[in-house]
């Protein structure tokens, strides 16, 4: 982001000001007042969290910052939609006959709509103070969203599965999942480590051997060994001793077709005779004792973990402490909302059950009840509610991902990404209010802060780029947004007088006045295309 | 030029939102209301913008402001048509040499028949005429979905020139007792007396005391104090390292020492002292007319600090700094950006001189000479410089512009290095001026100047 396109202090104030008044109105002629506000809460928080994503200065503390913003973020966004059915269905149902159904359903959709629209528009008035919002700050926003889901997500589907793996165990005749990975663990540990010595088991033995001197060389190479050693002939020992683990290796390597065919193609009779049985015993108890075997593989495990220590130190000192601190910072906020949810999951998981049933109408409140008391006793409280914070993270993550593809997208200007969100939110919460039937005045009202906020905000930022916010700069923008506002007022003025007079036209139901509706809407759409 | 904004297409896709919703919801209410995006599409679609007429002057406070010295400009543009107009962006046309330091070169206002906008701002003066371009004027009509830039070209002052030589002189007290001399304790002839001895063969017959013959009867010779005609050479230290500012738009380390040396130099020539001048670290394009065979810049000016050869080798450090300034500016550079460099391997520790600037210009120094030394002291080499000269007893001062005052961490350190750096400088015998940036350059040279002749 840079300053330049920061747009003046009295058109963000004039912007913030008509949505939070236009979004606040409808909302309230809908009566749905609680999700709205958790979700206009949640929507100034993923402002704030993509603020603070595109931190430069201070990357680690914004992105901690964000990624923590991610789980109320996520509850705003949840409570908006959902919550908002839920209450909405509280209200609306049950239908008084069947043939209400599909009306009340068109009813609830399009209030829930009025609400999802409210929380975006208040989100991209946020995103306006500042413009904050742009490609790349959307982008790590998203994730470092995605990064704190990861956690708690997998936690919770790993519980979940855990519950229905040991539901199987118990209901069915079937062995535990515990029983299953023992038997493949023990098969696995005894081919590798502890063969019966009755004849020479050379593949395991010669694979474990080769891995070994590989990962030794590996080591060796990795390790800071010539920079410590002064003087050329510790130099020329180290390359020699290389030298000879990887010419090891190959040959070792060479011998593992050999012991293929020795163990699995040749009868152990047959090899017996073939090599002289002192041979074969001296063969039978080397590459069967456990002893050699657990070296190499102790070989394996510390060279292993040698060459990752002196990547990660590479990494790490090749990078400042900031840049860290960033990386890890979502996953520590990962961390942080599982230790949490552990220790809240009962009271809330109690708390959100009741909430529901007390709000859901008539007999679905019990029914529902009944229900989760059966689904917390089968997967427990804390599974349930580790994947439903999972999922509520998710939510999050793919709003702000949708937000980046949007902005991908470049029907979204980064200059006026907010101004746009905000004008566009205003647009449909306004459409969706009208389906339901608000109020004429409160209708076109919201039309006209809908295209002001737009015309104020866009005017704002371009006076902001080529300006600079100086002291003339709000007089112009006052001029500007009361010349508009007339405008406004004008075609409200326009639209009184089609409503007042098309009432009558539009409530009669015959082709012929759609059609010719359907003829104006093509002549204006017209008129545009000739204007520009 | 004009041309047109597209600005509109939230709301046509409003309106056609609109008009399809309400068709489909049979809403009459949200079909009406389609009207009013589509009134803000009309106006705009018809907003054209009005015919203008401006005019502008330009008032620059300052006639000859000092280098780095902030001068207000003040700029009026008037409206002096018939029509009012809603929305009029000026930006005034600053040279892009002058970095604006206060205030905003930019400003918009909405301006009625005879109503004028004043935008008022100060830069950071440098050495030279800067010409100011033509005033951007933009104007959009209300609806803003037209924009027409033109430029007005204002009256008054058109260029800010910024003089290095005030005409009084400043070192009035600044006293010169042998112009161009430099008295020595060894006697010979001369015209102040210093001793008698005993006459030799050959001692000129002027210089025998007569009087003493007459008295005494012995030969006996005056000897005066010998004075040797020297010559002040002025070197300005304009190597990379000194081509950092304290803050953005101030002269550089190099550009400050060049003002120094052409003040001390201008003085100098009044007081009619023979004087050379060179400039170490400049490259060959830096000078019109190029550098001398030895890579050095060496001028022997007649006349002083006007002079074309003296003025050519100030204008090579000028385009110098400004060719690695606007570097800096490309690479986001700041004033501790060349600091960190140090001077390690200018001698080598057998003490052959290795800098290959040290070495020549210790090669064409003459033998007797004074040796004034310009430099900020941001890395080691004025310290070598001036162990150097002192090692072959030539008498040095050094006057060095602090360039290291900031409030940054970096600037910090670098200031505690130049400040060892004067301390060794005074270690090797050299004497110091220290020209701090808020006090007047006059204090300092007038402070050098006696230093030079109190010898």
């Amino acid at each position: 982001m840079t300053h330049t396109d920061r747009p003046t202090a009295t058109s963000t104030a004039l912007v913030v000001l008509a949505t939070l008044a236009t979004a606040t109105v409808l909302v309230r002629a809908i009566g749905v007042s609680m999700p709205a506000t958790l979700g206009g809460v949640g929507a100034v928080l993923l402002a704030v969290a993509v603020w603070t994503a595109g931190w430069d200065r201070y990357r680690a503390v914004g992105t901690a910052l964000s990624s923590l913003l991610a789980l109320p973020v996520g509850i705003g966004l949840v409570a908006a939609t959902i919550g908002t059915v839920i209450v909405l269905a509280g209200v609306l149902f049950p239908v008084p006959s069947l043939s209400q159904l599909p009306a009340t359903v068109i009813a609830l959709s399009a209030r829930a709509m009025v609400v999802v629209g409210a929380v975006a528009a208040v989100f991209g008035a946020t995103v306006a103070v500042g413009n904050v919002l742009d490609r790349a700050t959307a982008k790590r926003a998203a994730a470092s969203s995605f990064k704190t889901t990861l956690l708690p997500l997998v936690l919770g589907l790993v519980l979940v599965a855990g519950a229905v793996l040991d539901y199987l165990q118990s209901s069915r005749d079937v062995p535990g999942v515990g029983a299953v990975v023992g038997d493949v663990l023990r098969a696995v540990t005894t081919v590798l480590f502890e063969p019966p010595s009755v004849r020479p088991r050379l593949t395991a033995f010669l694979v474990l051997a080769a891995v070994a001197l590989i990962v030794t060389r590996r080591a060796l190479g990795a390790l800071p060994l010539s920079e410590i050693a002064t003087g050329t002939p510790a130099e020329r020992a180290i390359e020699s001793v290389r030298r000879a683990l990887f010419w090891g290796s190959v040959l070792v390597s060479l011998g593992i077709p050999i012991g293929i065919l020795s163990d699995f193609v040749v009868p152990t009779r047959q090899l017996r005779n073939s090599l002289s049985p002192a041979l074969f015993d001296l063969l039978t108890s080397l590459t069967t004792a456990p002893g050699p075997r657990a070296v190499l593989w102790w070989t394996i495990v510390v060279g292993v973990a040698t060459l990752l220590v002196v990547t990660l130190l590479r990494r790490l000192v090749q990078s400042s402490a900031d840049r860290i601190g960033a990386t890890l910072a979502p996953f520590a906020a990962g961390t942080t909302v599982v230790v949490g949810t552990t220790v809240v999951a009962d009271p809330v998981l109690s708390a959100l059950i009741d909430w529901v049933a007390d709000t859901l109408p008539g007999e679905f409140g019990p029914r529902f009840r009944e229900l989760s008391g059966a689904v917390v006793e089968f997967y427990g409280p804390l599974a349930l509610v580790m994947t439903a914070i999972g999922v509520v993270l998710l939510v999050a993550t793919l709003a702000t991902t949708a937000l980046w593809l949007t902005l991908l997208t470049k029907y979204l200007d980064d200059r006026t990404a907010g101004v746009g969100i905000a004008s566009a939110a205003l647009f449909q919460t306004a459409a969706f209010a009208g389906v339901v039937g608000v109020s004429t005045t409160v209708l076109f009202g919201s039309l006209i802060a809908a295209v002001l906020v737009w015309d104020v905000g866009e005017f704002g930022t371009t006076l902001g780029r080529e300006i600079g916010g100086g002291s003339g700069a709000r007089r112009t923008e006052l001029v500007h947004a009361t010349g508009m506002l007339a405008v406004g007022g004008v075609g409200a003025t326009a639209a009184l007088a089609i409503e007042s007079d098309s009432v009558g036209a539009i409530s009669v139901s015959g082709g012929t006045v759609v059609l010719g509706l359907v003829a104006v809407l093509a002549g204006l759409l017209a008129l545009l295309v000739a204007l520009r | 030029m004009t041309e047109r904004v597209r600005r509109w297409g939230i709301a046509v896709a409003g309106t056609v939102t609109l008009v399809s919703v309400g068709l489909l919801a049979a809403e009459p209410a949200l079909f009406a209301g389609a009207a009013i995006p589509l009134a803000y599409v009309l106006f705009g679609a018809f907003a054209r913008v009005p015919a203008a007429d401006l005019d502008a002057e330009r008032t620059v406070a300052a006639a000859t402001p000092t280098p780095g010295d902030p001068v207000e400009v003040s700029l009026t543009v008037e409206n002096t048509g018939d029509r009012s107009l809603t929305d009029v962006r000026v930006i005034d046309g600053i040279p892009s040499e002058l970095r604006v330091v206060e205030g905003s070169p930019r400003d918009c206002g909405s301006l009625r028949p005879g109503d004028s906008l004043t935008v008022e701002y100060a830069v950071r003066s440098k050495r030279g005429t800067y010409a100011f371009d033509d005033t951007a004027v933009r104007i959009r009509p209300l609806a803003a979905t037209e924009v027409a830039t033109t430029t007005v070209e204002p009256d008054g002052d058109t260029a800010l020139t910024c003089a290095n030589v005030v005409s009084e002189v400043p070192l009035a007290d600044a006293t010169l007792p042998r112009a161009g001399t430099l008295p020595t304790d060894s006697g010979g002839s001369g015209l102040e007396f210093h001793a008698t001895r005993d006459y030799q063969p050959g001692d000129p017959v002027s210089r025998i005391d007569w009087r003493r013959f007459a008295k005494t009867n012995e030969l006996t010779t005056v000897e005066y104090r010998e004075e040797q005609a020297v010559r002040t050479v002025l070197v300005v230290d304009a190597r990379p390292p000194t081509r950092v500012t304290p803050e953005p738009g101030y002269p550089t380390g190099a550009e400050l020492s060049a003002y120094a040396a052409e003040r001390l130099l201008d003085a100098l020539s009044r007081s009619s002292v023979v004087a050379s001048l060179t400039a170490v670290g400049l490259a060959e394009e830096d000078l019109v007319g190029g550098l001398d065979p030895d890579g050095l810049a060496w001028v022997d000016p007649d006349g002083g600090a006007q002079s074309p050869q003296a003025n050519r080798l100030f204008d090579g450090v000028q385009s110098a700094a400004a060719r690695d300034s606007a570097a800096a500016d490309a690479t986001g550079g700041n004033a501790t950006a060349g600091v960190a460099a140090d001077g390690s391997g200018v001698v080598s520790d057998d003490g052959q001189v290795q800098d290959p600037y040290l070495r020549r210009l210790l090669a064409r120094l003459p033998p007797t000479a004074q040796v004034v030394v310009f430099s900020p002291a941001l890395d080691e080499w004025p310290v070598e410089l001036a162990t150097s000269l002192r090692a072959r007893s030539y008498p040095t001062t050094v006057v060095s512009p602090d360039v290291t005052g900031g409030e940054q961490l970096g600037q910090s350190v670098a200031a505690l290095e130049r400040q060892l750096r004067l301390e060794s400088l005074e270690l090797v015998g050299a004497t110091l001026i220290d020209w701090n940036l808020v006090d007047p350059i006059d204090i300092a040279m007038r402070a050098s100047l006696a230093e030079l002749f109190s010898r």
